[in-house]
């Protein structure tokens, strides 16, 4: 029998052997755990994911700057755009973090006091724990700040505002909205009634003429002596404006009146019923269209709650209470008119007194694409008060001169793009003309510089300009339009400039510059070296734009 | 009831020790004895065979595995009832084709017990199949302890029949190169 003896012993081989001959159950069910494992590994990492890494919520925060910072599930902080260092923080240190960095900065001020905080996809609690936040911080700095606090979109805290205010005030635009500065916002806001929205201090009016003072230009420029009148807040051209109303007997008339400049914008004359309708008309007709806003619904067009009504009357002006009960009857948004009765526009009504601040008067009116450059038999203001220069993208330290009163009122600079710095400098001391404008990054900035020539003093001041021509509060991260003036004349006297206004029309830059000066000297007009500042924020199409500047002075 | 109470049962002459064996292992006696004989009534006799003389070696043997120790039983008893039966009884049978597997592990001229008892020869066999990987190792004493047709290896281990047969083939193979290694057999 041929190895059955081997058979045999296999049949007697270690126990252990015989008995562990089972396949392992794993076999088969090694893939799939492995795919397992896989699959809770990925559903792991993306848990993690959502939870540290994903952006889940965010806070707005809007000044003259915008700061977006994204928050994960966790309420950490995960970006802030255009910050570094905060990511990791709490939401509540962050936000701190960059509204004290707003204060120091200057992007939050006495003059732009208002500070937005949006929250999107953050609760009622969290949001009010933020805006606590801010007011700590405020309280902390001794800085008298307003808050505008609501839950927003990922299109940021400021058109959140814009969009709400835009949905209840029919006058209103979105897109004129938008343009406006959270304190001006904040100033309609306290002007109209809006739903859904949190406010906390009072918004600035300082960088504002005041409500007085509109009154009284309205009135230099009326002959409607003894009649009501009343002063709101609106908006026109994308401007904050002073809306004055004046009635009296059958007449009626409404002023537009720059907020920042005191220029009366435009003027409107009809009749008490077709008051309002007028106004709606002219509004509608220079503000921006809501092709972009998101919302389109509408409220009933209201009247602003706390109109400040003004009688032009002592009398009157004893009866406040009385006399704004009067207005706004006499206000009231008239029936729809009939084309045969009543004209589908108001005709613009142009002041025929010369207005006590303002010149010259073709500056009364915010110009418009379709305005025309003035022309020299234009009258003759106090001032050399206009000048008109070109906009020139060059970058370099470099300062053009002109003695100021050797501007004639429409000077216009040579285009200097094809000069070398030789050149140029050679033009400078030749011409002693005005203006550079020059980028950095995204800023925009002119220089008008003006000085007598052999004044080694004055000289050492520009060069000195030109280290501090970009003041601290000005941030590169939007675009701005800065305006350096410096112009000098005499030592003995002063004069003081303010930059009151920049406006963007067509291609031309309209810088409102007030200057004060010692009564005795109004006429006298030597200025002192002086140096000064403004920044207005205008969107990178319009400065694309922008190949003229004028600039308008004002007493 | 585990192993080492049943064994108690033996040693304690208490006849329940079938009852409770024939109920855990009787399946798998059953199936190691049908795997050789094919046929129903032989398979329960050996398996009551079994029985019997697990009863008769416990006392004094005391197994360290009872289930190893009652498939090598019944694999014996039922080896044994095969050799008896006639020729043509064996024949087809998974033991023949083991059989005459196992032969390619040894020349044709030489009978193994010529020189080795199967004691001596299973310790050679057991040191060679711990060598083995284990899957290797489960498949050959699958099909050369329990005699199990290749189909139903291949079905267990989620192979193909050619995959087992190959991993048969190479096992043989090595265990041949082991066997001249080690001096059992001549090459």
């Amino acid at each position: 029998m041929t190895d059955e003896l081997l058979m045999d012993a296999v049949g007697m081989i270690d126990d252990d052997l015989i008995t562990d001959v089972e396949p392992r159950r794993t076999y088969r069910l090694a893939p799939l755990a492995g795919i397992a494992a896989a699959i809770l590994m990925l559903i792991g990492i993306g848990v993690l994911y959502a939870i540290f890494v994903m952006p889940s919520s965010a806070v707005y925060l809007d000044s003259r700057e915008s700061v977006k910072l994204s928050l994960n599930s966790c309420g950490r902080v995960l970006s802030v755009s255009g910050y570094d260092g905060l990511d990791g923080m709490t939401a509540e240190v962050a936000v701190a973090a960059v509204t004290r960095d707003m204060l120091d900065s200057g992007a939050i001020d006495a003059k732009e006091n208002t500070l937005i905080l949006g929250t999107e996809r953050l609760s009622e609690q969290e949001r009010a724990t933020l805006t606590q936040t801010v007011q700590d911080v405020f309280t902390e700095s001794r800085f008298h700040g307003a808050i505008i606090s609501l839950p927003c979109t990922d299109r940021g805290a400021k058109a959140a505002v814009a969009e709400k205010l835009a949905a209840a005030v029919e006058l209103f635009s979105f897109n004129d909205l938008r343009q406006l500065s959270a304190n001006d916002l904040n100033i309609l806001l306290h002007e109209y009634e809006v739903e859904d929205l949190i406010l906390s201090g009072e918004p600035s009016e300082s960088g504002y003429i005041g409500k007085a003072a509109a009154l009284k230009r309205a009135e230099a420029n009326t002959d409607l002596s003894g009649a009501n009148i009343t002063v709101t807040y609106s908006v026109y051209q994308g401007h904050l404006v002073y809306l004055v109303r004046i009635i009296k007997g059958d007449r009626a008339e409404a002023y537009f009146i720059n907020a920042d400049s005191g220029v009366i914008a435009t003027a409107l004359k009809t009749t008490p019923e077709q008051l309002e309708q007028t106004i709606r008309a002219e509004v509608k007709k220079n503000n921006s269209p809501d092709a972009q806003s998101p919302s389109g619904q509408r409220t009933v067009p209201e009247t602003p709650q706390t109109p400040v009504a003004v009688n032009t009357t002592d009398a009157q002006s004893r009866t406040d209470q009385s006399a704004t009960e009067a207005s706004r009857e006499t206000t009231a948004p008239a029936p729809l008119p009939t084309a045969a009765i009543l004209p589908t526009t108001a005709v613009p009504f142009v002041p025929t007194e010369p207005a006590v601040f303002e010149k010259p008067t073709e500056s009364q009116t915010i110009p418009t694409e379709q305005a025309t450059v003035p022309t020299e038999a234009e009258p003759t203001p106090l001032l050399a008060d206009i000048a008109y220069v070109e906009v020139l993208n060059y970058t370099g330290a470099y300062g053009n001169k002109v003695p100021f009163e050797q501007l004639s009122r429409y000077d216009k600079v040579m285009n200097l793009d094809g000069y070398s710095d030789q050149e140029k400098e050679q033009l400078t001391m030749q011409d002693n003309r005005l203006a550079v404008i020059r980028s950095s990054r995204d800023l925009f900035y002119l220089e008008a510089i003006a000085y007598d020539e052999g004044d080694d003093a004055l000289m050492d001041y520009l060069e000195d300009i030109e280290e501090t021509i970009i003041p601290d509060n000005v941030f590169f991260r939007d675009y701005a339009l800065v305006i350096a003036i410096c112009y000098h004349g005499d030592y003995r006297y002063s004069v003081n400039s303010d930059i009151q206004s920049i406006q963007i029309s067509g291609n031309t830059a309209y810088v409102w510059i007030n200057c004060t000066y010692p009564s005795n000297l109004f006429n006298d007009i030597s200025p002192l070296l002086h140096t000064n500042f403004a920044t207005a924020k205008v969107n990178k199409k319009d400065l694309d734009n922008i190949d003229t500047l004028k600039l308008i002075f004002t007493t | 009831m585990e192993d080492e109470k049943i064994v108690g049962l033996y040693f304690e002459r208490d006849e329940t020790a079938i009852a409770e064996t024939s109920k855990k292992y009787g399946k798998y006696c059953y199936s190691i004895a049908m795997g050789i004989l094919h046929q129903r009534e032989d398979s329960e006799e050996c398996v009551n065979d079994t029985y019997v003389s697990a009863w008769n070696a416990m006392p004094p043997h005391r197994p360290r595995s009872l289930s190893a120790f009652l498939g090598k039983l019944t694999r014996r008893i039922s080896l044994k009832r095969l050799r008896s039966l006639s020729a043509e009884k064996r024949g087809g049978g998974e033991y023949t084709l083991a059989l005459e597997e196992l032969g390619e592990c040894v020349p044709a001229s030489e009978r193994v017990e010529d020189r080795f008892d199967a004691q001596e020869l299973a310790a050679h066999l057991s040191a060679f199949l711990r060598r083995l990987p284990e899957v290797e190792r489960k498949v050959f004493v699958q099909r050369y302890f329990y005699l199990k047709p290749v189909k139903e290896i291949a079905r267990s281990f989620h192979f193909s029949q050619s995959k087992v047969k190959s991993m048969l083939y190479r096992t043989r193979q090595k265990l041949r190169e082991t066997l001249v290694k080690e001096g059992d057999i001549d090459d």
